[in-house]
């Protein structure tokens, strides 16, 4: 079954009459339907209440939860898959997609001075994954957002090996 | 097996002194003891009650039984603390949360800051998420190495179970119950409330051990 790798914004709704925010992750709205697939999703969280979420579910279903708000796909399926393979136009949106999350263009620079041609998807995501603060939820903004706090990160790696083809 | 440390079976009013009312300092008004059961406070339909005796953990369980109409209508929210770690002020915990929505069930595992609530891993949804009057509920809480396992079971039956990782909540914590209902529409409280520390899993054994092997 195939396996995709995506990243998340997390998403919220409101509970106990409004008083508290709850905060959800936008594949979780695909649960059944992986299910029914026979698959499985995870998640580990990252930088600008993102996630990255590894998902085994039906080619059908992988293209309908890319197309979800706030979920991107990452075209490439596995951590040892090089970026050189991706057209340069998809490399720029996956930097755009690291910029998005919080990260500066000095920070991913300094981790891949050679650029994103020269690196795996693994090298990417955990990059990703490798700094996270602590969520709040904010009414103006409409949604989580970054606290000054950081938190202990996520593991890619162990998203891989929990979510098997 | 986790033994009921509150049926509540008494008279109708306060819960009593082994009751923390609020315990994150939502603005919550007070739970009490209607028919024999938890009952949210009647005018906002919204409270939660921790248990302030001790602690329970870091291996830990938390059971308690809906008690109402069945199946229960309109919305509602219903949820089980485990890993509390305070009475006084927003403390994180992780919790247990059950929706009804439109007839719809939705059930969910939760690191909880204090002020907001964090999903973890997927939600159940369906007859594995609903609650029904006299369900047994127990939701427990163990680390895994660095983790932390939720695992939510329903008349003995597993319906929920993840990972939250790395781990958010560590140590011995209050145990809480608690709901919302709009305007009271879904009229389903908690019965036969108990908390229980659990064993640790057996300890692996001593590095020495794998070094005589070794030699050997």
């Amino acid at each position: 079954m195939p396996v995709a790798w995506f990243i998340a914004r997390y998403q919220h709704r409101l509970l106990r009459g409004g008083r508290i925010a709850q905060r959800v992750n936008p594949v979780d709205a695909f649960t059944a339907q992986i299910g029914g697939d026979g698959g499985a999703w995870a998640e580990c969280e990252a930088l600008g209440q993102r996630a990255v979420v590894k998902v085994r579910a039906s080619a059908g279903t992988i293209t309908l939860i890319g197309q979800a708000p706030g979920v991107t796909r990452i075209p490439l399926g596995v951590l040892d898959d090089p970026l050189s393979t991706l057209t340069a136009g998809q490399r720029t949106n996956l930097r755009s997609l690291i910029l998005d999350m919080g990260w500066t263009a000095a920070d991913i620079n300094a981790r891949f001075p050679a650029g994103l041609a020269s690196v795996t998807l693994g090298e990417l995501l955990r990059f990703a994954a490798s700094r996270r603060r602590a969520g709040r939820y904010d009414p103006t903004a409409g949604g989580f957002v970054d606290q000054a706090r950081d938190v202990t990160p996520g593991d890619v790696d162990r998203l891989d090996a929990v979510v098997t083809p | 097996m986790t033994t009921v440390l509150d049926d509540f079976n008494r008279a109708d009013g306060a819960l009593g002194g082994n009751w923390t009312n609020d315990p994150n300092g939502f603005g919550l008004a007070a739970a009490a003891v209607a028919s024999n059961r938890w009952s949210p406070d009647s005018a906002t339909w919204v409270s939660e009650s921790a248990w302030n005796v001790r602690t329970f953990g870091p291996a830990c369980e938390v059971i308690c039984s809906p008690i109402g109409v069945s199946p229960p209508s309109g919305y509602g929210e219903w949820f089980v603390t485990a890993r509390l770690q305070g009475l006084t002020a927003p403390q994180p915990a992780y919790v247990a949360i059950w929706v009804l929505n439109a007839g719809s069930w939705t059930l969910t595992a939760n690191y909880s800051d204090g002020v907001d609530t964090f999903q973890i891993g997927a939600s159940v949804t369906g007859a594995n998420a609903s609650l029904s009057s006299g369900d047994r509920l127990a939701v427990q809480v163990r680390d895994s190495g660095g983790d932390a396992v939720i695992t939510v079971t329903r008349n003995g039956v597993t319906v929920l179970s993840v990972t939250d990782s790395p781990r958010q909540v560590s140590g011995a914590g209050y145990a809480a119950i608690g709901s919302y209902e709009d305007s009271g529409g879904a009229n389903l409280d908690w019965d036969d409330f108990g908390a229980t520390t659990l064993a640790a899993p057996p300890a692996a054994p001593p590095a020495r051990r794998h070094l005589h092997l070794l030699i050997r």
